[in-house]
């Protein structure tokens, strides 16, 4: 399906992607930094950190690998910057080594990381004195959807990752993982299905348990 | 995309948005930069990217140095084995062009043709650093 997205949607994110705040391309930071100037891959590193560290959240599941996955994709990106081919945005090319970096560490970890079978909380226990009703939604979504990844395989994290997170189209999922478009649409399709199943499970019992407490 | 997964995908973004992503830890871009950094002053660093960036010359040359080196180690008596035949058959190539000495080694005939080779060499990765330069301008 093509992804049709508002005009300043595409826009912004072009500029996130290409540009900075400062209003220089990518591009601008490469050739600094291929002509000696060090410091100006620190524009780069600032401007894609976040996407890149929630990529390998997603993927491998706990802060501390995925900040050392993060920082290991940068370093190999800083090392390999001269075969950067610049057809392609530098962050899908970075997306790339972040995405091998972290299937590799999770395909060699010894043992899966023990998920949880049930949903631990009721979307109540986010509630308190100390915090709004919109933050405490916002939590119990945060949660839901960490719990959800959890229950799909690191290769379909990832692409869920990169297509709703990163918001990257299909062409662009298949360039990054190396898999065709046609299997990237099937594995998002199943990937989707079951997170979407495990949500509307959870939800529903929410929902059930709300409508007991009420009675 | 049918119904059913349009259903999914309307529901997954609701609750997945760029707008949550999970933020880099404080700190992270100055780690970053100070493994970059630490690399890039390492000796071995220095090295191989002195070696990476002058591929090019830096084969040339050893090429050339294993040349003069099978010259002064290859008998210049023929014993009968190919690499003396090899050697001999290249020692009798001849060229038209002026003929000149490099250096005098002692016991040592350098063939005619390996002083041209040298400057070939030479004219060639000038060439390709100066090729280098133009398709890299145009790629901007």
């Amino acid at each position: 399906m093509l992804k049709i997205r508002p005009l300043d949607v595409t826009l912004n994110n072009f500029m996130r992607q290409n540009h900075g705040m400062d209003g220089r391309a990518d591009i601008f930071y490469i050739e600094q930094v291929l002509e000696g100037e060090i410091n100006a891959f620190s524009h780069l590193v600032e401007r894609h950190k976040d996407k890149a560290f929630n990529l390998a959240l997603r993927i491998c599941g706990n802060n501390e690998e995925a900040e050392e996955i993060a920082q290991d994709a940068f370093l190999k990106a800083f090392r390999s910057l001269r075969h950067f081919r610049k057809k392609s945005s530098f962050s899908t090319w970075l997306y790339r080594i972040v995405y091998n970096t972290a299937i590799s560490l999770v395909r060699t970890r010894k043992g899966r990381v023990l998920s949880i079978e049930e949903f631990p909380a009721d979307a109540v226990d986010f509630l308190s004195i100390n915090r709004n009703e919109e933050e405490a939604i916002e939590e119990y979504r945060n949660s839901l959807v960490n719990f959800a990844l959890q229950k799909i395989s690191d290769e379909e994290r990832g692409l869920i990752t990169l297509y709703y997170y990163n918001d990257l189209d299909i062409g662009e999922i298949s360039g990054i993982t190396g898999i065709k478009k046609v299997n990237v649409k099937v594995r998002l399709f199943r990937a989707r299905r079951k997170m979407a199943d495990i949500i509307r499970n959870v939800d529903r019992k929410q929902v059930a348990y709300e409508r007991r407490e009420q009675v | 995309m049918n119904e059913e997964n349009r259903f999914d995908d309307d529901l997954l973004r609701k609750f997945l948005n760029p707008g949550r992503i999970q933020k880099a830890p404080e700190g992270f871009s100055s780690k970053t930069m100070t493994r970059i950094r630490i690399e890039v002053q390492s000796p071995a660093h220095g090295l191989k990217s002195f070696f990476i960036k002058n591929r090019v010359p830096a084969v040339s040359v050893l090429v050339i140095a294993g040349l003069f080196v099978a010259a002064a180690l290859l008998p210049s008596q023929d014993p009968g084995d190919k690499i003396s035949l090899i050697w001999k058959y290249l020692q009798n190539v001849n060229i038209s062009l002026p003929q000149f000495k490099l250096f005098d080694l002692p016991g040592i005939i350098m063939p005619g043709w390996l002083p041209y080779a040298f400057l070939m060499v030479i004219v060639f990765t000038l060439f390709d650093r100066f090729l280098f330069r133009i398709f890299n301008k145009s790629g901007k």
